[in-house]
């Protein structure tokens, strides 16, 4: 569908190495990574990064919430949006190119 | 305590009983009402007295600290006092006196009230009422029995006779029985509450209460409410769901009594396991979420701007990052852009390229018009179709580009006839008009992204017959009774201008007929021109672009196929207020300044662009640096004296403050982009943008520009006046 295609597309943009949905539960939904331990490592340790930037977030300001992450290192960067029933997340490695 | 220590209390008179104000009250009761009988209340008092005081005397102390006797049903045992209660206690202390007993006190009946608090009867005998009267002789015996008992209490404090001792009591035997239950099932539960989790629940009651009084509002405040809500931008989708952060521990903290990093580990042994039917079904439904569209929305968007952050940069006045990491050979733009920040080369005013928007969709689309919108100035929509009519109609694209999306359109309307105008509402920042080429208006709510226009003149028995040229909003002063209101106004090549309203159904009104005016040109054939136009196919002239006057909703200008500018009012439908003779062919734009008030710029098919002011029916100046149709026109924002025209071949800034004979910038189009068809200046970057005839749109930036004069209208009107004595002197030496 929609989601789909838009998946696709991102996954073709510039420096994107992978893209994956994970499920409320752990489970990733859609993994753009041929490796399987490769998409469950990031899943599980994106997860727990969230939880705990969300807390963090939350804490601060009860009014306030968590919407988007990104973990910026030296090879490439980890962009996290969070939501109640799933996880997507996206790693580029980041390039100054049009 | 109701056990009144009656015996004490006369024999110490006036003072009140130790034991308990109750008992003082109950003492003072018995003296108060008809002052005792003595003897007799005596006698009451002491066999009253005779057969508590043995129990006061146990347990006189004991009583206040004995628990009540509950019942096993819950009940209380604590067996109810034989005397009423009298919960009233009064406190009277003023009677202290004792006045002296006479035999009619003696006769008097002695009432005696009792009050009492909470009390434990454990033994309850109830106490033989001796009237002396009547059995004097048992009231004797009484009382010598009284006697005896006070003496005996008094002898036996170390007395031999009574001896203490214990006893010994035959111990019950005990037995020992076991019994069966059913295992008293454990489990264990723990869960922090952190400070967000109670904030959660407090705002799901409030959410509830909220939504009781949603039901009681008026439709006119709901209308008002969605006015103000609106957000920054129109394409996210603003309708922040009204449902808490439910599955109240969220996502990413769901407890349990095992951890949820636990459940992730499993994730890898979970997979190999088959999934129910049931969990899978619950993934395809996060799939098709629209929240997830949304976010890989807004991921895409952080994806393509990490790719063209120096290009935003330049966009957006920021200084460029350089990243550690070196790009590929291929970096040449941005590259190229670095470069010409540092070194400052060329000082003359330029171009740069940054971006261009261009997707698979619109390719070969000729870019009919561009307008930002007027909240959100990233947001561009752009318009696709054809100026001419052709024999094979194309379907007509709108699409809404974002700055922050540069790799893709965000919303695509696909129409059935090529695109020819667009306008962005002021009032509902999230409507776009669309004027087709063939004529239709449709009205489209970008929030959404569907493909059905919220509103359409299909059906509009107003609507036009020929290509809609140009679509403007205007905020009307409406009547007495009206608010301001914003009306959509078309201009078509059918000669009329119309004006939609959309607050009830899509009504129309037509503004104005276009009629067609012979050109009043001077020179020595005038007479005859004249003579020549009388002879007209139709009196209708076709408009081809329209302005509002910026500070006079009122007022508006339109130029027609003839080449005629006409200023009109919404007032008159008839007359022209002014008309302005100066081109000869088609008025492809004409646009008021936004400094000066009454100064318009024109350009048409015959080369030349004019400036005009609203007062002189010939244009200050004209202008022109080419052989070729100049499609579109565009005011600077920033410098009242600057404004872009695009022709066929070129682009070309114009500085009428440097010169009116020459642009100062002209960069050349190249094959694969085509002809140019229009021009923008971008409202908040010092950029451009130029659409072309094969559906790209190209974003350059300004660089080396003069800046902005102190006084923009001042410079504006010294051009004017130097342009107007020149040609007076032209004039005058001709």
């Amino acid at each position: 569908a929609e989601v789909e295609e838009t998946f696709k597309r991102i996954l073709s943009h510039k420096g994107v190495i992978g893209a994956i949905i994970v499920s409320y539960d752990g489970i990733p939904i859609r993994s753009s990574f041929a490796e399987n331990d490769v998409t469950v490592q990031y899943c599980a340790l994106i997860q727990q990064l969230a939880q705990k930037a969300k807390s963090a977030v939350r804490d601060l300001d009860p009014g306030n919430d968590l919407t988007f992450l990104r973990i910026r290192s030296k090879k490439n960067e980890i962009m996290v949006a969070p939501s109640p029933d799933y996880l997507l997340l996206v790693v580029q490695e980041p390039n100054d190119q049009p | 305590m109701s056990q009144v220590k009656l015996q004490e209390s006369i024999v110490t008179s006036s003072r009140p009983a130790a034991a308990g104000q109750s008992a003082a009250n109950a003492s003072k009761k018995a003296r108060q009402s008809r002052k005792g009988f003595y003897a007799s209340g005596l006698y009451a008092s002491r066999a009253t007295s005779g057969v508590s005081s043995r129990k006061s005397g146990e347990e006189k102390g004991v009583w206040s600290k004995y628990p009540r006797l509950p019942n096993d049903q819950g009940g209380e045992d604590t067996p109810k006092p034989l005397l009423e209660d009298d919960k009233k206690v009064s406190y009277d202390t003023k009677e202290t006196m004792e006045s002296p007993l006479t035999e009619a006190d003696l006769e008097a009946d002695v009432d005696i009230e009792i009050s009492e608090t909470d009390t434990i009867w454990l033994l309850d005998i109830k106490p033989k009422l001796v009237n002396p009267e009547t059995d004097g002789d048992l009231a004797e015996l009484i009382k010598q029995r009284n006697e005896a008992y006070k003496a005996l209490l008094a002898d036996k404090v170390g007395n031999d006779k009574y001896v203490a001792r214990e006893m010994n009591t035959l111990e019950a035997t005990k037995m020992t029985k076991p019994c069966q239950t059913d295992e008293i099932g454990r489990s264990e539960f723990g869960n922090t509450a952190s400070g967000w989790d109670m904030f959660d629940s407090f705002q799901a009651q409030l959410e509830k209460e909220k939504a009781d009084r949603f039901e009681k509002k008026t439709d006119e405040e709901l209308a008002k409410e969605a006015e103000q809500q609106q957000g920054d931008d129109p394409l996210e989708d603003n309708r922040r769901p009204l449902e808490p952060t439910s599955k109240s521990p969220a996502f990413v903290g769901r407890q349990s009594t095992t951890p949820s990093v636990l459940d992730s580990e499993f994730g890898t042994v979970r997979e190999s396991v088959a999934m129910t039917a049931e969990e899978q079904a619950q993934l395809d439904a996060i799939l098709t979420s629209p929240k997830l569209k949304q976010t890989l929305f807004i991921i895409e968007r952080a994806v393509v701007q990490n790719n063209s952050q120096n290009l935003l940069a330049t966009y957006r006045h920021l200084p460029i990052i350089e990243l550690d990491k070196t790009g590929d050979s291929e970096a040449e733009a941005s590259q190229a852009l670095l470069v010409r920040q540092k070194s400052g080369a060329s000082l003359s005013p330029h171009l740069a390229y940054l971006w261009r928007y261009s997707c698979p969709a619109v390719k070969g689309q000729a870019v009919t018009c561009m307008v930002w919108n007027k909240q959100n100035k990233d947001i561009l929509a752009v318009s696709y179709g054809k100026h001419e009519y052709e024999p094979e109609m194309k379907n007509g694209l709108v699409c809404c580009w974002s700055v922050k999306n540069i790799q893709q359109p965000e919303r695509v309307f696909r129409t059935k006839s090529g695109v020819t105008a667009l306008s962005w509402s002021t009032q509902f920042s999230y409507l776009l008009a669309a004027g087709l080429f063939d004529g239709h208006v449709l009205i489209f709510d970008v929030r959404t992204g569907s493909q059905e226009p919220v509103f359409d003149s299909y059906l509009s028995p107003g609507r036009h017959f020929g290509p809609v040229r140009q679509l403007e909003w205007v905020r009307k002063e409406a009547g007495k009774h009206e608010e301001t209101q914003e009306v959509l106004v078309s201009a078509s090549s059918d000669g009329r201008v119309i004006q939609w309203s959309i607050r009830k159904g899509f009504e129309f009104k037509e503004l104005m007929k276009l009629k067609r005016v012979t050109t009043v040109l001077p020179g020595p054939s005038q007479k005859q021109k004249q003579q020549k136009a009388d002879a007209l196919i139709s009196r209708q002239a076709s408009g081809s672009s329209m302005a509002f006057n910026p500070n006079d909703k009122n007022v508006y200008l339109v130029g027609t196929e003839d080449g005629n500018l006409h200023k009109c009012s919404c007032s008159y439908n008839e007359q022209y207020l002014e008309s302005y003779f100066g081109h000869s062919s088609p008025v492809y734009s004409v646009k008021w300044s936004p400094f000066l008030t009454d100064v318009f710029i024109s350009c048409a098919a015959d080369w030349t662009i004019n400036l005009w002011q609203a007062d002189r029916t010939r244009p200050v100046t004209t202008m022109g640096s080419s052989t070729k149709s100049i499609n579109s026109l565009s005011w600077s924002p920033k410098s009242s004296c600057i404004f872009a025209c695009v022709n066929d071949g070129q682009l070309e800034v114009w500085n009428m403050a440097h010169s009116t004979l020459d642009p100062i910038i002209t960069e050349p189009t190249d094959e694969d982009t085509g002809r140019y068809t229009h021009v923008l200046f971008s409202d908040n970057s010092d950029s451009l943008l130029v659409g072309d005839a094969q559906g790209n749109v190209q974003v350059f930036k300004l660089e080396n520009m003069p800046s902005a004069p102190k006084n923009q209208a001042e410079a504006l009107d010294r051009v004017i006046q130097l342009a107007l004595k020149t040609e007076l002197n032209a004039s005058q030496t001709a």
